[in-house]
């Protein structure tokens, strides 16, 4: 993550002094991180609308049940995850990224990333099980592209739903990619632990 | 179709809310409490997020702005060109990984010069859906870990999003 980020400033950066552009860039720059405030303000609120959910559902033991009924699609992807805040967190993430709920999805997707750090001891280096998660949230297939089918509609596309097939097939392919392409990987690691 | 899809979205979180709520008042559990006591933990991850967040906005932000991308667009077309990607989608393609709403923008647009069902449309619609935004991901998702070594999660990300784009021209090839 250092040397991702310290990349992508200085070479910024350094584009910008080529160019002559600094005077926009500090603008920019200024502009972006009013936009993550802004971004966080709009998040916040539906974050805490989920995890108040979640807890109610966690409190009343309807989560326990629920994520009895993935436990045997979790146990394969996600061996060393036994915690079921964990796996419910998980599978809802997985959920709304399947019906096109973004917000909704990144919610569960940091909830699910916390508590996977949890188990991990927060160690230094990714677990197996987070980068899984994370590959494959990525790639996750979506039933329904609400964002491009509003596009191609906005564009006057003939047909706003004919790509919803073609995609699927390419998600699907590229999320068995994903998982495989993790789990050759996730060998080469020192120790396989969590 | 467009209205079946309508409909499961729309009925996603109310539907949520409704089962979760009613099983609450069934089991007679305080749900009023429960729900308030998640919200303040919601709002506090939120909190623990925002330097993070505020890092990586400020880095997409600092590479697309700079021009930098703009020039790894023109370097990067030769290579395109030669793996059979039309030119239209260059800019897209190296948009996509660091910003959603930057190459949504760009998608509007390509749309709108080249028309929504045309191949070249088409194809952008479905590298959208397939291709991720992997270094956004990347920074937002680790931000409230403790995790400093990412290990595979960029290189498999980078990889799926090739095959996730030459599986889009591919496929509007084909079908």
């Amino acid at each position: 993550m250092n040397y991702i980020w310290a990349v992508m400033m200085l070479l910024g950066i350094g584009f910008s002094i080529c160019s002559g552009t600094l005077s926009e860039l500090g603008q920019s720059m200024m502009e972006s991180c009013e936009e993550a405030i802004w971004f966080l303000i709009g998040m916040a609120g539906v974050m805490g609308m989920w995890s108040g959910l979640m807890n109610v559902a966690k409190k009343t033991g309807l989560i326990q049940s629920m994520t009895g009924m993935f436990r045997p699609l979790t146990r394969r992807l996600f061996p060393q995850v036994n915690d079921q805040e964990t796996i419910s967190a998980m599978v809802m993430s997985f959920a709304a990224n399947l019906m096109g709920a973004g917000n909704s999805a990144t919610v569960f997707s940091l909830k699910a990333m916390e508590l996977l750090d949890r188990e991990n001891g927060g160690r230094p280096e990714a677990s197996n099980a987070m980068c899984m998660f994370l590959v494959l949230n990525m790639y996750m297939v979506q039933l329904i592209p609400m964002t491009v089918l509003k596009v191609r509609q906005d564009a006057g596309s003939a047909s706003p739903e004919s790509i919803v097939v073609p995609a699927m097939i390419v998600e699907a392919a590229t999320m068995v990619l994903a998982v495989v392409l993790c789990r050759l990987l996730e060998k080469r690691g020192r120790g396989n632990r969590l | 179709m467009s209205a079946v899809f309508n409909w499961i979205s729309v009925l996603f979180i109310p539907g949520m809310f409704g089962g979760i709520l009613l099983y609450g008042m069934v089991k007679k559990a305080p749900i009023y409490e429960y729900f308030t006591e998640g919200v303040r933990e919601g709002l506090e991850s939120a909190a623990t997020m925002l330097p993070f967040l505020l890092a990586i906005f400020l880095g997409l932000e600092t590479l697309t702005a700079s021009g930098a991308m703009e020039f790894l667009e023109r370097a990067a077309e030769p290579l395109l060109r030669l793996l059979g990607i039309p030119r239209e989608l260059t800019s897209l393609i190296l948009l996509r990984p660091v910003s959603g709403s930057g190459s949504l923008a760009v998608l509007e647009e390509t749309l709108k010069a080249v028309g929504p069902d045309s191949f070249i449309g088409r194809a952008a619609c479905i590298l959208s859906g397939s291709c991720e935004t992997v270094f956004y991901v990347i920074g937002v998702y680790f931000s409230v870990t403790s995790v400093k070594k990412i290990r595979h999660c960029l290189p498999v990300g980078l990889i799926c999003y090739a095959a996730g784009v030459l599986g889009a021209v591919w496929i509007c090839n084909i079908m």
